[in-house]
């Protein structure tokens, strides 16, 4: 550990009510996959701070999304980039949480981390007890409801959709797509992805089905 | 001196003033405290309020047992001096008192800036160590007088 704690960044300004609201941005996310949530200002107080030696080491959502689902008994794996000292002790610091080197339970990365190997290690649980599966959390560069120049479409069906929603992703490689596609005959083992990207959020969990996809010119 | 020892020195030296604060009666710390300059300041954990197990040994020997529950208040701040050095002060103090807390963060990270150190010690620390200090005798004399000397007793029965 190289940081010390003269060199601590900020957490919620509020803990308790910070955590709270992201909890429940969270919670909206998941129940309507693939619709974009707004991080609001209450929630984030205190991560966007005018001083930029006290800003997270991680991005605004990421901050909060880690900060509210993680505890001492929540084990994370910070995936490549996001894996620096400064990280590790920001998270120690503020949840107690510790990062393990295998992905058990939690992943957190940035887009342009992701790939076949940290994707195949994730853990995808069992028949018996599908809540194993790994929850991956990542950062990435576009998220929009709107088609998005440069970003993967896709068409997402499932609980909690009417009938189908578009979401654009932008940073996430087209192989990470078709792995998550050919998880959807697993069910009810999987992976719940959460996506976040500055104050945004949207939740892509294992029951939702990815029917087409294309990236846009 | 390697510089082992004076880590071992500094964080004794910072033991003892956490030691000071975290005894020093309310209405001391607030004066002490209250003084200091807010937009240095800037909160890294905001007082919370929360629970620590208190462990005891009887006699100081044998096996650690479980005391209970004892309710703790605790506070980090970090301080940026007028040159820009950067220090992080805690407080923890038995209780629920969030801003008794962050007062003594507050204290402890000046102490930690050589430029407010000597003084802080001069006027905060020693004034506060001396006050606790005479608590103490004054507890310790009033406790004194009622001892009881079972040795007395236990040299009657031996031949």
């Amino acid at each position: 550990m190289s940081a010390t704690l003269a060199d601590m960044r900020a957490g919620f300004a509020d803990p308790v009510h910070g955590a709270q609201q992201t909890f429940r941005v969270l919670l909206g996310a998941m129940a309507e996959p693939g619709r974009l949530q707004i991080l609001h200002d209450v929630a984030t107080g205190g991560l966007a701070a005018a001083d930029p030696e006290m800003r997270p080491p991680v991005g605004i959502a990421l901050a909060a999304t880690l900060l509210t689902l993680l505890d001492a008994d929540t084990p994370v794996h910070l995936a490549g980039a996001l894996g620096n000292d400064d990280a590790r002790a920001w998270l120690r610091f503020h949840t107690g949480a510790r990062d393990v080197p295998a992905a058990a339970g939690m992943t957190a990365a940035l887009a342009r981390d992701v790939d076949a190997a940290l994707w195949r290690a994730l853990d995808l649980g069992t028949d018996e007890a599908p809540q194993a599966g790994a929850t991956l959390i990542v950062e990435v560069d576009a998220l929009s409801e709107q088609p998005l120049a440069g970003a993967v479409a896709l068409k997402l069906r499932g609980a909690g959709i009417a009938t189908s929603r578009d979401l654009a992703v932008g940073g996430l490689p087209a192989g990470f797509w078709r792995w998550r596609e050919s998880l959807q005959s697993e069910l009810p083992r999987g992976v719940d992805l959460i996506l976040v990207c500055d104050a945004q959020v949207a939740a892509i969990p294992r029951s939702t089905r990815i029917e087409s996809e294309g990236e846009n010119p | 001196m390697t510089n082992d020892d004076s880590e071992t020195a500094q964080q004794q030296a910072r033991q003892h003033w956490l030691a000071v604060l975290a005894h020093a009666p309310r209405e001391l710390l607030e004066r002490h405290a209250t003084g200091l300059a807010d937009e240095a300041f800037a909160r890294l954990r905001a007082p919370e309020i929360g629970l620590t197990m208190v462990r005891a040994r009887i006699g100081n020997q044998g096996d650690r047992f479980n005391v209970g529950d004892a309710t703790v208040t605790r506070c980090v701040v970090r301080h940026r001096a007028a040159d820009g050095r950067l220090a992080a002060g805690v407080g923890y103090v038995l209780g629920r008192d969030e801003a008794r807390a962050e007062w003594i963060a507050r204290l402890d990270a000046l102490l930690q800036q050589p430029a407010h150190h000597a003084a802080l010690m001069r006027e905060v620390i020693e004034p506060l160590a001396a006050e606790t200090a005479k608590r103490r005798a004054a507890a310790a004399a009033l406790t004194a007088s009622s001892r009881v000397r079972f040795d007395t007793l236990a040299s009657e029965v031996t031949p």
